[in-house]
Formats: structure tokens, C-alpha cells, sequence
């Protein structure tokens, strides 16, 4: 509930900004165009709206804070998850989309990215073991194996077949 | 899957497979690409499809069109023009367009940073709702005076060729009219006939169907000549009720930016004069959607467009919608 | 009227050939597989197949476009059942009660059910183009400026409140959130660049791929591997042809959803998202187990499949009749009709009936297409279950990376891609619903341009707005859902009805307090 309180008010401190954005934005009395056509109407009545929303929504926690002093659980269907996880992820895939892709060819961002990705969530303490030092050759090599494929079918299906010009 | 890839590479091999290259200077060795700077589908996106195809015959290459619409076309021009100078990217669009996002301040280019080659020009077409009792221009003219700024007037935004047409009109009539903007020329036309809005100004080219259909009636084409249009008629030019109107003329084509390799524009040149001034499919295009055929390149195109692009950059300056003095550019006042 | 049905019968007949069943074949395979691929969608899929059928003579062209139209809208439906990643906005509504079947281990049986839905909505938008053609068309044309505003505001409230279930504010506002991210860049009446602060790339404005691309994909990639227990689905084998009655018991959701799509995609610009959305909603509304719904419904799926499939007829008839297209990917049909020389439009009637007859007769094949190959590839599919997620996750994700990119060739699309993904698992933490975001980015433009060109033609004035018949019905149905959404008002309405509880939206048991487990 605590979450939906802190939601609610960035919610309303969204809307309110872009209601003050638009009211900002400029008319073109000037130019002598039409006032119904200036462009902030839309974005200030879209504001307003989420600030409206946003604000029942914050009555309604405290409401239901106050009311009952327990705290409800957020609806959702997720389990608490592992944030090291979720984290390692973002910068796997952030580095790849957001660094590699643009700056190096495609097929060799993409190969770097699969195989880093395959090597870190597929790792296994008894890897380290010198004696399942077999297994994870095998591992190595079949991570190789997808990243290549991938990279190479990825980069063939699209640069031949939908003839987009990768970055 | 497989079959699926099969089938594809079989149907690529079959379209890129036909037509052997001819003796030209240039030999593309991988796909062409031609940015459409608007959205699929568009009256731009029509003529590209058709013109890559008819370059494809010739160069033995693919050539493909990718649209990168937004920004009324400056963003993918803009990709075009910072793409590397080796002839394989090119944009399409309306040469006034190119010529104009300098005053607008969307994009620091000008006709001479191009190698235009034009394909077609659209004329504009003062069209109304069949429903409305407008049978001539006069009467539409005489509406005008009698409701100043009532009559709703369809375009497809400011920098449009309808906008320009009506503008054209207002400022040598001086009469005033309620402009209503739509997302392009196609559902400027529709609200006309599904009777939003009184009369549109947009092409030819996108009022074509409905007036062949009698649901739009062409009172003028905006143009010095009578306009034909294959399955309806002739549409009578402007200039029969406003005498002296100086209209310039609306090119379409592709370009690439100055710096590409000599041999490339040769072939390109070679391309113009001896395949696209015949092709049949870009005549019977013209033809059907009731616009020009104009395979002009070179400076010869330059100067031809610059007509469009000096009275649309001043429309637009006098308008306030042009931050930068055109004259900057040199683009000198009509 | 019944003419109609018999020139339908001969044009079938006409078309039969070996060189047809070929090309229908390979183009709905096409399709299927575009429209599974999240990022590329049916009108990237119809305006490449535009180029590369250019050649072809234009009967051949039309059948292979329209076979990837109708295979793409339907194949979108794969990845949303299997991954909970909607390969196109159309499928959105699929995947709440698709994947949920899914998870329970009936993901056969759920990718059969999906495609029988997708088989009857064809059939029903057909039978609607065969009969009614030029007449439905013309209804089109009553949805003005004004309704269109209510048309969006509407998309995103029911999109809200059905997404929901526990909580339809937190929909609402991620609906409004989605209108407000497609103001950001040029609007469409004085080119002003909105939040663009000077930045060239903001001023192109957020794709609407890129942001589907990010909320769906790449949330569920970060949502996968953040909770290594999430099974994304459990493999069983199960049935994977229908059973005739589970299909049969809900003749009158599938005619009833068929009609809505159908007429979604007449509605010029709206097409397969609102089919889908509208038939759930109504489908819901009067359903008996409602409770059922976004928790695994058969009926649910049934009911958004064959809405989004109705709608591709649907956008055809105008696009055939009037020359005006019902939705994106019609749009780029209509450019590939002009390119081959066929004129659509109020003559095409007169000038060319048999050409309308032949273009039902193509969308029956490909409907036949997706019936036999739905089926078939379910099995296939299925494989994909057992790859593990971290050998499926990376692949995913650089199909989601290439897929924000392929649209528009431009860097930024994955950027937006990566910023949406990451903002979609903050929103998803935090009990925000996704699908009414992906919605209201696709009708903010629409939102846009028509309140303000509705003010235009009024003058400033709001009656128009509210005293239209369209209009009044629209917003009478967005008031009720937002009463009947609210715990204030359903709790007042019911201690002053004191029996009996309202009947509408709301009328699912009561929505669970706000914020209760």
C-alpha cells in the first residue's frame, strides 16, 4: 500500500507537470490561427484526467489505510523474484541494445550478447569442481553453438529475407 | 518454417532474378534503399514502389523501399542526407517539401545539396461535397464572400498542397475560410465526402476515385491548364475564373545527396533519359490518378521545382509558420 | 442481397488452382510467422510483400497480400498465448486469458481454440463483405470528427477496466499514461514538437512498435529471469484439435464478436486492436462466468480472437468499397491496389463486381489456410515450452531488439524499446495493467487531431460532442463503466437498490475492494 501511495503522488506530480507544460506550450496568437487547434489542449486535458485519477487513487489508499490498519498486499501475481537477477539482466540487455548494437556489427553484438547471456544465467557452482570440468565444456561449447546460430539466423532471416539493414 | 523460407527464397531469387543489368557505369553490388520520409501507403509511398521496381529492371539490383515517416518527412530525409555518400540510399518525396525544411527550421538542407530525379507532379483540385449546391467555382467563391471564415476547407496540415492551393487562392481573392487540418490527403478527402467538411483542396492524385465515384465534384484543377482525368473528364483550370494566378507546379521524385560517387549520377542520368521518360508504368500511373508525367533531372529539375519551393517558403514565412527568413537561403521572393 | 453468396461460390471456384493453393499457402505461412514475431507486424509484412509481389499479375498480388494480412493478425495470437508477448497490438487482448490458459498447462488445447476463433471471426467478417458490402461501408462514414474523440477516449477506458479486474483505476490510468506518451513529438496540426525539449529524435515521437516491443517483450524477458521459478508455461501435451463442442457451446459469442469486429474494422483507422477489445468487453459483460475472465477464460480467448480476425474483412470493405482503409495494414492494401491498377472505390461496384467477389473468395482461402495450419503447427510450437528461459530469453530479446529497430532503420526505436521496458516492469511491480498503455498509444493520435478538429468545426463548441447520436452512445458507456468501476459509487448504488446488484460492467460479484488481496 505504501507503493501505491508514493505512485499515486508521482502520478499526480506527472499530471499536474504536464498540465503546466502545455499551458506552456505555445498559441500562435500572432499567426491568428485558430485557438480550438493550439497544441496544448490535448496534453493538458490528458494531464488533468491522470492527475484526477491519480488523486482518487491516493484518497482511496489513505482511505483504506486509515479504515483498517492492516496493509493490504498489492495485487499481482508475482513472487518476490531475485532482484541480483533482474539486475544482471538489465545490464546484459541494456549493454547489448543500448551499447553494442550501433557500434559494432550486428551478428558479432549479437553472438557477444547470447553467449554472455547463456555463460551467466547458466552457470552452475559445481562448474568451478575441477572434476565436472567436462560438463562444463560441454556447456561452453553448446552456448557457443546457439549464440552462433542465432546471430547468423537472425542476421540472414533479416538482412536477406525482410531486407532490413541492420545497425 | 523451412518450407516458409523456402518459398520466400524462391520468390527473391524469381524478383531479383529478372532483368539483367545493362551497360551502365555503376554496378550496385547489394540492395538499394529508398527512404519514404511519410507512412506507407501514401501518394510518396505509391510512386517509390512503382520507381523501384522500374530501377530494379534496369540496375539488376533490388531496390528497396523503407518508410520512415515523421516530423512531415524530415526525419528520414534527414537519415538520407547523413547516410554515407555511396549512392545507396536515396529519399523520395515532394521536391517543396526538400526545399522548405531549411525556413522551417526542421532540417539545414537545400534543393543544390541534391541530385533530384523527378517522376511526377501533382496538381491540386478544388473539390466539394456532391451534396453541397456549389456547381461552379464562382458560386464557391460567391459562398466565400457571403459567409467569410464558415466554410470548412479539408487539407492535410499546414505545409500541404492543399493548404498551398487554398491559400494561393485566398491571397489572390481575399476571402476567408475555416481550415480544417486532417493526418493526410486521403482522410481530407474522406471528410469531405463523408461531409465533415464542405470542399478539399488536396491533389488529384487523392481525390481521383471519389471523383470518378460522383461523390466529390471538381468545381477547378489548381493549374494554367485543364486537367485530365481518365474516367471522368476534364476538370477546367483555375485560371478560367482568376485570370492572372501564377501557379507553380508540385514534383515528386527521388534524390541523393551531392557527394556521391560521379559514376553513380551518370548511371542514374542514363536511367532517366533512356528507361523512366519511356516507362509505360509510371505513365499509366500518372494517367489513372490524374497527375503529370515529369522524368526531369539535373539542374533542369532544380529549376523547375525551385517555383514550388519559392512560393511555399514564402506562403509559409508570410503565414508565421517559417521562423527563418527565406531570403537566407537565397530563395528569393516570387 | 443473396446474389451475393452465389458470386462468392463461382469466384471460390474460379480461383481454384494449383498455382493459387500455392501461393496461399506460402503467404499465409508468411504471415504467421510476421505476425509471431513481435516487432514485425501485419503492415510491415504487407508493404514488404507489396515490393516483392510487384511483378506478379495483380489477382496473384492481392491473394498473397491478403493472405499475409489475415495469417498475420492470427499468428500474433502464438506468441501471446506461449510468451505473453502479443506478436501484434491486435493480440494484446488474447494474451490475458490465452497465457493463462497456458500457464495451466493447456496451451495446446488454448493455440486450438485461438485458431478456430480466428477461422469463424474470418468467416463471419467474410459472409458480412459477400452480403452487405457497399451498405456496411456507408456506415463508416457517420463517425465523424466528435465520435472519433469518443472512440479513443472509449478504447482506453474499456481496455482499462478489463485489464483491471482487481483494480480498473490503475487500468484507467495506465490507458491515459499510453495517450499521453503518444503526444510526445510533432503533432499533426501545427508541427509543434511536444516534450521534445530541442531533441530531434523526441520530435519523431515514440513508434507505437517500439513501445509494444518494450512493454510486452522486454518486460517479460526482465519479469522471466527476475522470478526463476515463473514457469512461463507448463508443457503438457493435451489436445490440440479442438473439441468440436468446446468450440460449439459458444456459437453465440463467436457470431456475436464476429459482427463487432467486423464492424470495428469498418471504422476507418480503428481496425483489429478495438475488435479485439470491444468483443472481450461485451463478451464479459453478458457472460455468466465472468470471474473466469483474465484468469483463463475459453470464452474469453474465443471471444478476442475472432474479433481481431472479423476486423480484416471488416477493414477491407471500405478500403473495396469506399477507397478508404479501416486500419493500418488496409491502408497499405488499398496503396498496393492502386500500384496494381485495380481501382477501389464507389465505381468498384459497377465498374469491377466480380473483383469484390474474388477478393472474398481469397480471404475464404486464407481463412482455410490458418484453419489447416494452426492446427498443424500447434504441435511444433509447442516445443518452444520446453526450451529452458535462459536459453530462450536472449533470443527473444534480440528478436525484440530487431524488431524496434527493423521499422524504421533508426537507433532510437531501441532505445525506446529498452526505456519502455524497463518503465513497463516498474509499472508492472506496481500493479499497473500494460495492455491499456499499448492501446492508448495507438489511439492518442487519433485523440489528438479529433477533439481539437471537432472544436474546429463547432467553433468551440462541446454539443456536438455530447448531443450526436454515436457520440451520446459513446459516452454514455464510458460514464457507466467508470461509475461501475468505482467501489464509491457501486457501494452507494448498492445500499440504495438494497437487492439486487447493477447490472453492466460491473456486475461480476462486485469488483474486490481497492487494493484487497
Amino acid at each position: 500500500m505504501r507503493r501505491d501511495l508514493l505512485t499515486s503522488l508521482v502520478m499526480i506530480a506527472l499530471g499536474v507537470g504536464v498540465l503546466v507544460e502545455s499551458l506552456r506550450m505555445p498559441r500562435f496568437e500572432h499567426l491568428g490561427v485558430n485557438p480550438y487547434t493550439v497544441p496544448g489542449i490535448v496534453p493538458g486535458f490528458l494531464g488533468a484526467v491522470i492527475a484526477t485519477l491519480a488523486f482518487v487513487m491516493l484518497v482511496r489508499t489513505v482511505v483504506a489505510w486509515r479504515r483498517s490498519g492492516d496493509v493490504p498486499v498489492v495485487a499481482g501475481d508475482d513472487e518476490p523474484g531475485s532482484a541480483p537477477r533482474l539486475l544482471i539482466t538489465i545490464v546484459l540487455t541494456v549493454g547489448y541494445g543500448g551499447v553494442l548494437v550501433g557500434n559494432v556489427p550486428f551478428w558479432l553484438a549479437t553472438f557477444v550478447f547470447v553467449l554472455a547471456f547463456l555463460l551467466v544465467f547458466g552457470w552452475r557452482a559445481d562448474f568451478a569442481d575441477a572434476a565436472r570440468r567436462a560438463a562444463l565444456l560441454v556447456y561452453a561449447s553448446l552456448a557457443v553453438l546457439q549464440a552462433g546460430v542465432v546471430a547468423a539466423a537472425v542476421t540472414f532471416v533479416f538482412e536477406r529475407i525482410f531486407l532490413v539493414t541492420l545497425p | 518454417m523451412k518450407r516458409t523460407i523456402l518459398a520466400i527464397a524462391a520468390l527473391a531469387t524469381f524478383v531479383a532474378g529478372f532483368g539483367l543489368a545493362q551497360d551502365y557505369p555503376w554496378q550496385p553490388t547489394r540492395p538499394i534503399t529508398i527512404i519514404v520520409p511519410w507512412a506507407a501507403g501514401g501518394s510518396t509511398d505509391q510512386m517509390a514502389r512503382i520507381l523501384a521496381n522500374e530501377l530494379e529492371g534496369e540496375l539488376g539490383q533490388s531496390v528497396v523501399v523503407v518508410n520512415q515517416p515523421g516530423a512531415s518527412g524530415s526525419i528520414g530525409t534527414r537519415n538520407a542526407l547523413e547516410a554515407a555518400p555511396t549512392c545507396y540510399t536515396w529519399a523520395a518525396g515532394a521536391a517543396s517539401d526538400l526545399g522548405t525544411y531549411a525556413v522551417l527550421d526542421m532540417l539545414d538542407t537545400s534543393l543544390s545539396d541534391w541530385h533530384l530525379f523527378l517522376t511526377v507532379a501533382n496538381t491540386a483540385v478544388v473539390g466539394v461535397n456532391v451534396n453541397t449546391p456549389y456547381q461552379d467555382f464562382q458560386d464557391l467563391m460567391d459562398a466565400f464572400e457571403a459567409s467569410p471564415g464558415q466554410i470548412a476547407v479539408a487539407t492535410a496540415g499546414m505545409t500541404s498542397a492543399g493548404h498551398n492551393a487554398m491559400e494561393l487562392i485566398a491571397g489572390a481573392t481575399g476571402v476567408e475560410y475555416r481550415h480544417v487540418t486532417y493526418e493526410g490527403g486521403n482522410p481530407a478527402v474522406i471528410a469531405t465526402v463523408g461531409g465533415e467538411t464542405q470542399v478539399t483542396t488536396q491533389l488529384a492524385v487523392e481525390q481521383a476515385e471519389m471523383i470518378r465515384g460522383n461523390r466529390i465534384r471538381p468545381l477547378a484543377a489548381v493549374s494554367d491548364t485543364p486537367l485530365e482525368l481518365e474516367g471522368y473528364g476534364t476538370i477546367p483550370p483555375i485560371t478560367d475564373w482568376i485570370a492572372d494566378l501564377d501557379i507553380p507546379t508540385n514534383y515528386f521524385g527521388i534524390w541523393a545527396p551531392r557527394g556521391v560517387p560521379a559514376e553513380c549520377v551518370e548511371t542514374f542520368e542514363m536511367i532517366w533519359e533512356n528507361a523512366i521518360a519511356d516507362s509505360e508504368v509510371l505513365q499509366n500511373y500518372a494517367r489513372e490518378r490524374g497527375a503529370l508525367f515529369t522524368p526531369y533531372y539535373g539542374d533542369d529539375a532544380e529549376q523547375r521545382a525551385m517555383g514550388m519551393v519559392r512560393q511555399n517558403a514564402w506562403i509559409l514565412y508570410d503565414a508565421g509558420q517559417a521562423p527563418i527568413d527565406p531570403s537566407t537561403f537565397g530563395i528569393e521572393r516570387p | 442481397m443473396l446474389d451475393g453468396l452465389g458470386y462468392f461460390a463461382t469466384a471460390i471456384v474460379d480461383l481454384f488452382s494449383l498455382g493459387t493453393l500455392f501461393n496461399v499457402a506460402w503467404a499465409t505461412l508468411l504471415g504467421i510467422s510476421v505476425g509471431m514475431l513481435p516487432g514485425l507486424t501485419a503492415t510491415l509484412g504487407l508493404a514488404l510483400l507489396t515490393t516483392l509481389t510487384f511483378k506478379l499479375a495483380a489477382g496473384d498480388a492481392v491473394m498473397i497480400l491478403i493472405c499475409m494480412y489475415v495469417g498475420a493478425i492470427y499468428g500474433g495470437s502464438r506468441s501471446a498465448i506461449l510468451l505473453n508477448i502479443p506478436g501484434t497490438p491486435a493480440n494484446a487482448a488474447t494474451a490475458l486469458d490465452g497465457f493463462q490458459l497456458a500457464r495451466a498447462g493447456r496451451a495446446g488445447e488454448a493455440m486450438g481454440i485461438a485458431t478456430a476463433g480466428s477461422f469463424f471471426g474470418t468467416l463471419v467478417g467474410m459472409l458480412a463483405l459477400a452480403i452487405f458490402a457497399p451498405l456496411l461501408a456507408e456506415t463508416a462514414l457517420g463517425f465523424q470528427s466528435y465520435e472519433f474523440f469518443w472512440l479513443a477516449v472509449f478504447g482506453v477506458v474499456i481496455s482499462g477496466r478489463l485489464t483491471g479486474m482487481n483494480d480498473p483505476l490503475k487500468g484507467w490510468i495506465a490507458g491515459f499514461l499510453g495517450l499521453l506518451v503518444a503526444m510526445v513529438g510533432q503533432e499533426g496540426v501545427h508541427a509543434y514538437a511536444r516534450f521534445a525539449y530541442g531533441d530531434p529524435n523526441l520530435a519523431g515521437g515514440f513508434g507505437l512498435l517500439p513501445v509494444l516491443v518494450g512493454v510486452f517483450g522486454f518486460t517479460e524477458v526482465l519479469w522471466v529471469m527476475k522470478n526463476p521459478t515463473y514457469q512461463a508455461v507448463k508443457d503438457a501435451a493435451g489436445s490440440v484439435i479442438p473439441k468440436i463442442k468446446a468450440v460449439v457451446v459458444h456459437w453465440i459469442t463467436i457470431i456475436r464478436s464476429g459482427l463487432i469486429g467486423t464492424f470495428m474494422g469498418l471504422v476507418p483507422g480503428v481496425g483489429e486492436d478495438m475488435g479485439a477489445w470491444v468483443s472481450y468487453a461485451v463478451a464479459r459483460n453478458t457472460s455468466r462466468k465472468k470471474d473466469e475472465y483474465g484468469k483463463g477464460s475459453v470464452e474469453g480467448l474465443i471471444s478476442a480472437e475472432t474479433g481481431n480476425s472479423a476486423a480484416v474483412p471488416g477493414a477491407i470493405i471500405p478500403v473495396l468499397t469506399l477507397a478508404i482503409p479501416g486500419s493500418a495494414p488496409a491502408a497499405v492494401l488499398l496503396a498496393a491496389l492502386f500500384i496494381h491498377g485495380v481501382r477501389p472505390g464507389p465505381l468498384i461496384m459497377i465498374e469491377n463486381p466480380a473483383f469484390v467477389f474474388h477478393v472474398t473468395a481469397m480471404i475464404f482461402y486464407a481463412s482455410a489456410a490458418i484453419l489447416v495450419f494452426g492446427l498443424l503447427l500447434t504441435k511444433p510450437l509447442l516445443l518452444v515450452l520446453r526450451v529452458s528461459h535462459i536459453r530462450l530469453m536472449p533470443v527473444i530479446f534480440v528478436l525484440c531488439t530487431v524488431g524496434a529497430f527493423a521499422i524504421a532503420s533508426r537507433l532510437f526505436d531501441v532505445w525506446v524499446m529498452l526505456g519502455f521496458g524497463v518503465l513497463g516492469l516498474a509499472l508492472r511491480l506496481l500493479g499497473f495493467p500494460m495492455a491499456p498503455l499499448v492501446l492508448g498509444v495507438v489511439l492518442g493520435p487519433i485523440l489528438d487531431v479529433n477533439l481539437r478538429r471537432g472544436l474546429v468545426l463547432s467553433d468551440g463548441s462541446l454539443m456536438p460532442f455530447l448531443t450526436r447520436p454515436i457520440s451520446v452512445v459513446l459516452w454514455v458507456i464510458i460514464l457507466v463503466t467508470f461509475m461501475l468501476g468505482s467501489e464509491w459509487f457501486t457501494s452507494r448504488l448498492r445500499r440504495l437498490t438494497g437487492r439486487f446488484m447493477p447490472k453492466g460492467p460491473g456486475d461480476d460479484g462486485s469488483p474486490p475492494p481497492p487494493g484487497a488481496p
